[in-house]
C-alpha cells in the first residue's frame, strides 16, 4: 500500500490561500476569513504536489511512503542554485536547519508551472523522514563570532546626519544649551539641511529630541516640506 | 561581482557589455545600468570622501535619495552614481584608497 | 519664467502597486488618468520582489512580486493608460498644480483630481560606523541584487527581523551570499512565521534581544559588533555588508506641500496622511493610496489604490454613488480580512506544532 500525503507548517493566521485555490481536488481548505490556517483532507489528495510549488511560505511538503518499507520520499520546495542532480546524495536538514542525515535525490522538477520553486524529492530513512524540511544548499563560511571584552562601557560618537556630517555629541551639546526646537537645531547644527533634504536624518533627529525633551515624536510635530522634493539644477528650472 | 545565474530570475538579462574606466583602468559594465552597480560589481566600495571628516562613503539607498554615491563622471563632479546610466567609454573617478 | 501647463482630469503620482491599481480602476469608469513615475520602469517596489506573495487571487497570490508588477503595467498598456516614466513630481502647490520634471523639460500639470501614491522610504538606524561603505538599506541591497544583478556582499548581517529583513536575508542567500546573523532588539521575531521559517530551515540564526554596538572597518565594513542585551556580552561577526531593515516612513512631502493634514501613527510608519475610509484626504479632490497613507503590505496598497480610484471617479461625477458603494463594500471587506493579521500574536497552535516539528 502506497500512501501520499502532505505536511503543512503553516501555523500563523496570515491572509493567504493559494494552496486552496490551486488544489484540483479540494483537499486543502482555508475558507473565510482568508486568515485561517489551512485544513487538509488526506482522503481527497492525490499527491500532485501543486500546493508544494505554489505555497508562498514554502511550507508544504509531500510525503510518499510504502507499507513495509523503511524508506520514505519527501518532496520539498527549493529555490537555490545549483539544483541537486538526480541520484546525488544530499544532506537533509530539519525545521531548525540542523543536519539530521542523508538522502538520495530521486526527482528534480523545475518547469514553468513551478514558477521558480523547484520540487526536490529526496528518499530518506523513515527515522528522519517526517523531520526533513530542506537540503543543504552549499557549504557556507560559518566562522563563529568572537567574544569582545570591554566594549559596552565605551561611548563612541557617530554622525546622525550623513550629508552634513553632524555628530550626535554636537546635537546633544546644543540641546543642553536649550536648543530643542527642531528648526533652531537645524540652523545651529545644519542637521537635515544637506542635499538629501533630511530624508535620513530628520527621523534620527526627532527621536533624539524625543529622548531629550521627554515628548513623543508625534508631539514634537512634523517637518515642513518645501519644493522641490529633489534637488533640481537652477539651469533646468530657468533654462 | 555580477549575479550571472539566479534561481528565480535566471540568466543575467543585461546587455550589451561596455567598457568603463575607473580611475583610468578599464572594467566591464552593462549599457544602461546605473554607474553605482557597475562600480560595486567592479569591487569599488568607497565612492567619495566626505568634506568634513574625509571618510569613505558608498551607496546607501541606491534610489537617488541619499548623496553618498556621488562620483566624478567624465570630469563632472558630484554626480549621483545610482541614478546615472552607464555609457560606453565612461570615465569615473573614485577615491584611490 | 513660465512653464507650459497641461490640464487633466486625474493625475496619479507613483506607478507602484497602489498607483497602477488606482489608474486601472479609474480607466474602468471611463476616466482618462495620467500616471507619473520618476523611475524608468513602472511597477514600483514590486519589481525587486522575487518572492511569492501572500493573499488571494485578487492580489496575485502565489505569483512573485515582479510578475505582479509586470502584469499591472501590461494591463495599463492594454487599457491605454498613459504612464509617463522618468517624470518626477517635484512639487505639489497649494493651488493644486504639480511641477513635473522629465529629462527634457519642466512643466506644470493641473488636474481636477489627484491620487498620491508615492510610497515610503526606509528608516535609518544610526550607530558608530553606520556611514561606512557596505552599510546599506535592505531595500537598497534588494535593488542592487534583484534589479541590477550585483551581489551586495559575501557575508552579511541583517538588522531587523520584520518581513523586509527576513525576505531580503532569504533573497541574499538565493543570490549567493551568506547571512552571518539577523539582529533584533525585540524579544520576538517581527515578521511572519513562514518568512522566518524559510531562514530557520537554512540554519540561519535570529539573535533576539540583541543590538548593534558598532560597525568596524577602514575603507568599508569588515565586522559588526553585536551585544546580547540580556548578558551584556559583545560579539564580533566578520561581515562585508550590513543591511538595515528597521521599518519604513511614508513619503509625505507632496501631500504636505499641498496642505493635507498628517497624523502620527507609529504602527503605520510615523507621519501618515490623514484620510477617510475611501482614501480622501483633508484637501478636496486629493486622495492617497498605498504606503503614503500608512506602511502596510503591497496587497493592501493595491486595494487602497482601487478605493482611491473609485473615490476620484465619484467626485468627478463619473460613477453613480450607489454603484460605487457596492464596489467599495467588496474592497473594504477584503481589506478587513487582509488587516486581520496585524497585531495578532501567534497562538498556542503554533507552539505545539513547532514542538512537534522539533522532534526527530
Amino acid at each position: 500500500m502506497k500512501r501520499k500525503y502532505i505536511l503543512i507548517d503553516c501555523f500563523q493566521d496570515i491572509p493567504c490561500n493559494p494552496c486552496e485555490e490551486i488544489c484540483p481536488h479540494k483537499a486543502i481548505e482555508v475558507g473565510s476569513p482568508i486568515t485561517r490556517t489551512p485544513r487538509y483532507y488526506e482522503e481527497r489528495c492525490d499527491g500532485c504536489a501543486k500546493c508544494v510549488a505554489v505555497c508562498p511560505g514554502l511550507c508544504i511538503y509531500l510525503v510518499e511512503e510504502e507499507e513495509g518499507s523503511d524508506k520514505m520520499t519527501i518532496t520539498l520546495p527549493y529555490e537555490f542554485l545549483p539544483l541537486p542532480r538526480k541520484g546525488e546524495l544530499a544532506s537533509v536538514l530539519d525545521y531548525n536547519g540542523r543536519e539530521v542525515g542523508q538522502g538520495i535525490v530521486k526527482r528534480v522538477k523545475n518547469t514553468k508551472s513551478e514558477n521558480g520553486t523547484a520540487l526536490i524529492s529526496v528518499e530518506v530513512s523513515r527515522a528522519i523522514g517526517l523531520a526533513a524540511r530542506n537540503i543543504l544548499i552549499r557549504k557556507t563560511d560559518d566562522s563563529e563570532p568572537e567574544l569582545v571584552e570591554g566594549e559596552r562601557e565605551s561611548f563612541t560618537d557617530f554622525q546622525i546626519c550623513r550629508c552634513e556630517e553632524v555628530l550626535l555629541s554636537e546635537l546633544r551639546t546644543l540641546a543642553k544649551m536649550g536648543i530643542v526646537f527642531a528648526p533652531n537645531l537645524r540652523r545651529f547644527s545644519r542637521v537635515g539641511l544637506g542635499l538629501c533634504q533630511g530624508k535620513a536624518c530628520s527621523e534620527l533627529m526627532f527621536s533624539e529630541l524625543s529622548n531629550i525633551t521627554g515628548m513623543t515624536v508625534g508631539e514634537l510635530g512634523h517637518p515642513k516640506a518645501r519644493p522641490p522634493v529633489r534637488p533640481i539644477k537652477l539651469r533646468e528650472l530657468f533654462g | 561581482m555580477y549575479i550571472y545565474e539566479h534561481p528565480i530570475l535566471g540568466k543575467i538579462n543585461k546587455s550589451p557589455k561596455v567598457t568603463i574606466y575607473i580611475n583610468g583602468r578599464p572594467h566591464e559594465g552593462y549599457l544602461g545600468e546605473p554607474v553605482a552597480s557597475a562600480l560595486w560589481a567592479a569591487g569599488v566600495r568607497a565612492y567619495k570622501l566626505t568634506k568634513r571628516f574625509h571618510e569613505p562613503r558608498g551607496p546607501f539607498c541606491f534610489i537617488g535619495r541619499c548623496t553618498d554615491c556621488e562620483v566624478e563622471i567624465d570630469g563632472i563632479p558630484r554626480v549621483k552614481a545610482c541614478v546615472t546610466p552607464v555609457k560606453e567609454g565612461m570615465s569615473i573617478r573614485v577615491p584611490d584608497l | 519664467m513660465s512653464y507650459t501647463c497641461e490640464e487633466r482630469d486625474l493625475v496619479v503620482i507613483g506607478a507602484g502597486p497602489a498607483g497602477l491599481c488606482a489608474a486601472l480602476e479609474a480607466v474602468s469608469h471611463k476616466c482618462d488618468p495620467l500616471v507619473l513615475d520618476e523611475n524608468h520602469r513602472g511597477g514600483g517596489q514590486l519589481l525587486k520582489q522575487v518572492h511569492k506573495f501572500f493573499g488571494s487571487h485578487h492580489h496575485g497570490a502565489g505569483k512573485r512580486g515582479f510578475q505582479i508588477g509586470e502584469e499591472l503595467v501590461e494591463k495599463c498598456e492594454e487599457k491605454q493608460v498613459e504612464i509617463r516614466l522618468n517624470s518626477l513630481a517635484a512639487a505639489f502647490f497649494q493651488d493644486g498644480s504639480i511641477l513635473v520634471r522629465d529629462p527634457k523639460k519642466i512643466y506644470l500639470l493641473k488636474s481636477k483630481a489627484t491620487i498620491i501614491a508615492t510610497g515610503a522610504v526606509e528608516k535609518p538606524l544610526a550607530f558608530p560606523g553606520w556611514t561606512l561603505p557596505g552599510v546599506m538599506g535592505a531595500g537598497g541591497a534588494q535593488t542592487l541584487m534583484n534589479v541590477h544583478r550585483v551581489l551586495p556582499g559575501r557575508r552579511i548581517a541583517m538588522v531587523g527581523s520584520g518581513n523586509v529583513g527576513l525576505i531580503v536575508a532569504y533573497q541574499l542567500v538565493q543570490a549567493g551570499a551568506s547571512i552571518a546573523c539577523i539582529i533584533e532588539v525585540d524579544d520576538k521575531v517581527k515578521g511572519y512565521q513562514v518568512h522566518r521559517d524559510k531562514l530557520r530551515k537554512l540554519g540561519i540564526k535570529i539573535l533576539l534581544r540583541h543590538r548593534v554596538v558598532r560597525a568596524e572597518g577602514d575603507d568599508c565594513v569588515r565586522a559588526v559588533l553585536v551585544e546580547d542585551m540580556q548578558t551584556g556580552r559583545v560579539f564580533r561577526y566578520k561581515v562585508d555588508g550590513i543591511c538595515l531593515a528597521v521599518g519604513m516612513s511614508p513619503l509625505v512631502e507632496l501631500p504636505l506641500m499641498r496642505g493635507c493634514e498628517l497624523e502620527y501613527n507609529l504602527r503605520l510608519g510615523g507621519w501618515v496622511v490623514r484620510h477617510d475610509e475611501n482614501m480622501r484626504t483633508s484637501c478636496p479632490n486629493v486622495y492617497v493610496a498605498g504606503d503614503v497613507s500608512g506602511v502596510e503590505e503591497a496587497s493592501i496598497a493595491m486595494e487602497e489604490g482601487r478605493l482611491a480610484g473609485i473615490s476620484a471617479c465619484v467626485d468627478l461625477g463619473l460613477i453613480a454613488k450607489g454603484k460605487a458603494q457596492n464596489k467599495r463594500k467588496e474592497i473594504l471587506e477584503r481589506l478587513r480580512e487582509l488587516r486581520a493579521i496585524s497585531g495578532k500574536e501567534v497562538g498556542e497552535d503554533q507552539r505545539s506544532s513547532e514542538e512537534r516539528n522539533l522532534t526527530v
